[in-house]
């Protein structure tokens, strides 16, 4: 064997140094790399005053955080998203591809560079801090008159006030926000129209049974006019009677009602598809009702909600539908109602559901320990639709669900997927490419919770949980939006 | 209808093709007719060789709205008339038993045995009313089903 003549450790020094020195310049930096990647996939919430605790518009707001940003993104943590990748493709999924996430890796490890070329420019945001993707406010926008203040520490049960509504029409609109004021102290807001009984009207009252006396709460009216309001409730009775005999109408009725939409972690603006419109229904309702729930932070938190609304353009014809999904089975077990109520029941019912608040009645609680506990929603496309997105909201419990579209063939297709449901994340998965569904299919959600220790979120493993808008207890509710082929 | 207006802003409308008008002279939408009626039916589950299950004896689809079967509706089903149609009986797989809803479709990729939410309601030879999308297609005719309730366990046309 013949001897180079070089010592083996300058051979090996060289070869290191060039591989370092090559590294450093093959390394990805903020401007050339990384920037583009959380611009896109990170800052809508990691901006200024909005959910996330941080913000990534530049290469100086993400650096400090480099090694937390790589921890997040190879466990999968951040982006959050929970749909199975098999099933479906989702155009607001914002999770980050392998290549992605070595880029990342790759980015923190080298020091977190900068990189010499221009910092990429961050998409337009709000400056008053809606999140419509065009970055526009919204053309109306209606601010809860008063200032909610939460304390420091303790529970507050979830409340209703209500606000006039301050139009008369019907209001087409492109896309809706709510907007919590404060999103630490705030765990959910659900607006809806609605209409005051008979004999009531805005005034100072409790926000709750032993709650804080507020305004904006209803209350009785002393001036009604008797006779007035005497037919004001037979009417209302006829209404109520229609709709407990009809459940196609009572459905209706609840679509009608969606006012500017919730506000839950994972929700932001709601938007329609080109050409898409949904109708905010200002003619048949005269109040919205803000269903509020906050919880405490550890310190004093006041908070001031709003609803914005972009205005549809005029060749914006095509009404977004949402389907119901009322035909129910849990537990091995068709769901069939009670016989429908005689006239002289209706009234003690109707204030027994408003007290208990009536969800999902026909449904079981979940017995304590049951880790499977499930239940399949139905519905039916009696058109030719195009379905657009799907969503389904549970509490604590919620464990998985799978949305499953059977067609007028037989054949059955899984649309979506998602095996670890989370309440901190509720998505409302949007196709990309939305799914042609012919008249007589139909579309089922098959959900399942677990109340059992396992689930280190349950809140009380020991106890039965029942149906309500408390977190501690639970939900069944989906949203399938669709609009009819016809329209497309 | 209420024109109280509380701290409400109008905020300024930019561009020519939104009009501020279309928050007020629209009407609503109205939806198109329906192409696929929902039908309640009573008959006889039957279980062919090729692992389809049809309702025989069956009688004829009556139109119904959306919304769950009431007790008084089954009651009523219990007493009422055979037929002599025929229907395939599709999306059956959630009416099956355990064993039937994993064997169909890719249940079984997300459903183990102890997950299972199957009714059994169409075990064959029973009497049971169903509800679901009548589809007519040449050469016969399906239900898409949407709700099965078990009458009887037995099924006499």
């Amino acid at each position: 064997m013949r001897n180079s003549g070089i010592p083996a450790i300058v051979v090996i020094s060289v070869a290191l140094s060039a591989s370092v020195a090559s590294a450093a310049e093959n390394s990805p930096t903020y401007n050339e790399d990384i920037g583009q990647i959380l611009l896109t996939n990170c800052a809508s919430c990691h901006r200024p005053n909005q959910v996330a605790p941080m913000s990534l518009l530049s290469y100086e707001d993400a650096r400090p955080w480099a090694r937390a940003i790589k921890a997040k993104v190879t466990s999968r943590e951040m982006p959050p998203w929970f749909a199975d990748p098999q099933y479906g493709r989702f155009s607001n999924d914002a999770s980050l591809s392998d290549s992605e996430i070595e880029l990342i890796v790759a980015w923190a490890d080298d020091g977190a560079p900068e990189g010499d070329g221009p910092a990429p420019i961050p998409p337009p945001f709000s400056e008053s801090d809606w999140s419509h993707p065009s970055g526009t406010d919204p053309d109306y926008v209606y601010e809860f008159p008063i200032e909610w203040h939460i304390g420091a520490d303790g529970e507050t049960p979830n409340f209703n006030l209500f606000t006039p509504l301050s139009f008369d029409d019907v209001m087409k609109v492109s896309a809706t926000q709510v907007r919590p004021g404060n999103y630490a102290a705030t765990h959910h807001i659900v607006t809806r129209l609605t209409n005051l009984p008979a004999g009531t009207k805005l005034g100072t009252g409790p926000a709750w049974a032993g709650g804080p006396t507020v305004d904006y709460v209803p209350v009785r009216d002393p001036d009604a006019d008797p006779e007035q309001l005497a037919s004001a409730q037979k009417a209302r009775r006829a209404r109520s009677a229609e709709t407990e005999d009809n459940s196609e109408l009572a459905a209706q009725r609840a679509r009608d009602s969606v006012g500017f939409g919730p506000y839950i972690p994972g929700v932001g603006t709601d938007v329609a598809k080109p050409g898409q419109t949904r109708e905010i229904r200002g003619d048949k309702f005269d109040y919205m009702v803000w269903n509020l729930h906050y919880q405490a932070t550890g310190k004093p938190e006041t908070a001031r909600p709003s609803v914005g609304a972009w205005l549809a353009t005029a060749d914006a014809r095509t009404v977004v539908r949402t389907l119901p999904l009322d035909e129910t089975t849990s537990e091995n077990t068709q769901l069939v109602a009670p016989p429908p109520l005689t006239p002289e029941e209706r009234r003690p019912a109707g204030r027994s559901r408003q007290a208990g608040q009536g969800l999902n009645p026909l449904l079981e609680p979940i017995p304590p320990g049951d880790g499977n506990w499930s239940v399949t929603g139905v519905g039916a496309f009696q058109n030719d639709s195009l379905l657009q997105s799907l969503f389904v909201h549970a509490h604590l419990r919620g464990k998985d669900f799978t949305y499953v579209l059977t067609y007028p063939d037989g054949r059955e297709e899984i649309l979506l997927r998602v095996p670890n449901y989370s309440f901190d994340w509720q998505f409302e998965y949007e196709l990309v490419n939305p799914i042609r569904v012919p008249a007589g299919s139909t579309v089922k959600v098959i959900a399942r919770y677990d109340n059992s220790r396992s689930n280190r979120l349950n809140p009380a493993p020991h106890k039965e949980a029942y149906w309500s808008e408390q977190s501690w207890d639970d939900m069944f509710l989906t949203n399938v939006k669709y609009i009819e082929a016809s329209n497309d | 209808m209420t024109n109280q207006v509380s701290r409400m802003t109008l905020v300024a409308i930019i561009g020519a093709e939104i009009s501020i008008a279309g928050m007020g002279i629209e009407p609503a939408t109205t939806q198109a007719e329906t192409q696929v009626n929902i039908v309640q039916i009573v008959g006889c589950v039957e279980h062919r060789s090729d692992a389809s299950v049809w309702l025989t004896g069956a009688s004829a689809p009556q139109v119904v709205r959306r919304g769950v079967f009431n007790q008084t509706q089954v009651n009523t089903a219990r007493t009422s008339a055979l037929g002599n149609s025929s229907f395939h009986l599709i999306g059956e797989a959630d009416f099956l038993s355990a064993e039937g809803l994993l064997r169909t479709a890719e249940r079984s990729s997300f459903t183990s045995p102890e997950q299972v939410n199957a009714t059994g309601g169409l075990r064959a030879g029973r009497k049971v009313l169903v509800k679901g999308l009548l589809i007519e297609s040449d050469n016969e005719s399906r239900v898409n089903l949407l709700a099965v309730v078990a009458l009887s366990d037995m099924c006499r046309p």
